[in-house]
């Protein structure tokens, strides 16, 4: 297999969210409308796939999320650094649970360490045109957050 | 007995989360100490003895294993209780860690009482005690 499915990229979402940060996220109610901002966290995946995983959120959710963690109710005054990580880890939890079940055989599983930037909105829909394989979420307040996967150019079958 | 605790990870959001945890568990702390990689965790060991560290392994300039082969083949540390807490699931990195001679091993995300659970076995503490 050169990339997760759809189904385990969801249940990673669900899983991370909620056993990581208390957080509860579903499908979408309405047509997902991202703001101007958002927050991309991303990890290189070379061993079972060979790609980009990436992890799409909007900073306000972020900032819970870094709360969260830390087991407070509400954001407090978050440093940016703090939100970045919390977006960071989670991803790095969701992709150590994808290759998990990938994983079991050597060689053993290799990804990088997350990178975490600030991006508009036109480059997020760059990124989802790209994509092989992508979930988009809902989280508490209507905050979308969106899963993504992106072949390493070579890699297409 | 009140441990003194070193926390190994690139990661300042789970630092936090596992000296919560571990709070939170009962665990009886007397020093939590931090690092933010392989190379930070060394230099804390050299001004600072320590009975537990936990270890991430993905992490910049010195990774988690490298460290745990360094404090494995120095006498001084030979023998310090370490526990992986790694979002590395997969059994041949357990088995890779085992082999290393790690004490304990946590898969992210992790409860509190796994974690309390994991460090007991490692120290040998009776939780019935």
């Amino acid at each position: 297999m050169s990339e997760p499915s759809t189904i385990d990229m969801r249940q990673a979402m669900v899983q991370v969210a909620e056993e990581a940060a208390y957080a509860f996220v579903d499908e979408p109610r309405a047509l997902v409308d991202w703001p101007n901002e958002i927050l991309v966290a991303q990890i290189e995946v070379r061993v079972p796939y060979c790609g980009e995983l990436m992890l799409a959120a909007v900073p306000a959710w972020c900032a819970w999320m870094a709360a969260s963690f830390e087991g407070h109710d509400e954001p407090q005054q978050e440093s940016i650094a703090k939100r970045n990580d919390a977006l960071g880890e989670l991803l790095n939890i969701m992709c150590g649970i994808l290759i998990g079940e990938e994983g079991n055989t050597t060689p053993r599983p290799s990804f990088g360490i997350p990178r975490v930037e600030v991006v508009e909105r036109r480059r997020l829909d760059e990124l989802l045109s790209i994509a092989s394989r992508h979930v988009v979420l809902e989280a508490e307040f209507g905050h979308p957050i969106a899963l993504l996967f992106v072949k390493n150019e070579g890699t297409h079958s | 007995m009140a441990y003194r605790v070193l926390i190994v990870d690139d990661s300042e959001i789970i630092r936090a989360v596992i000296k919560k945890s571990l709070l939170i568990s009962g665990f009886d702390v007397g020093a939590f100490f931090e690092a933010s990689d392989g190379e930070d965790a060394l230099q804390t060991l050299k001004h600072q003895w320590v009975d537990v560290v936990f270890v991430d392994i993905n992490m910049p300039k010195m990774r988690g294993d490298e460290l745990i082969a360094k404090l494995r083949r120095d006498e001084v540390t030979a023998a310090l209780p370490i526990i992986v807490i790694s979002s590395i699931r997969s059994q041949a990195m357990r088995d890779e860690m085992a082999k290393l001679g790690v004490n304990g091993y946590i898969a992210k995300p992790f409860y509190p009482e796994k974690l309390r659970e994991t460090v007991a076995t490692a120290l040998g503490i009776r939780e019935d005690a």
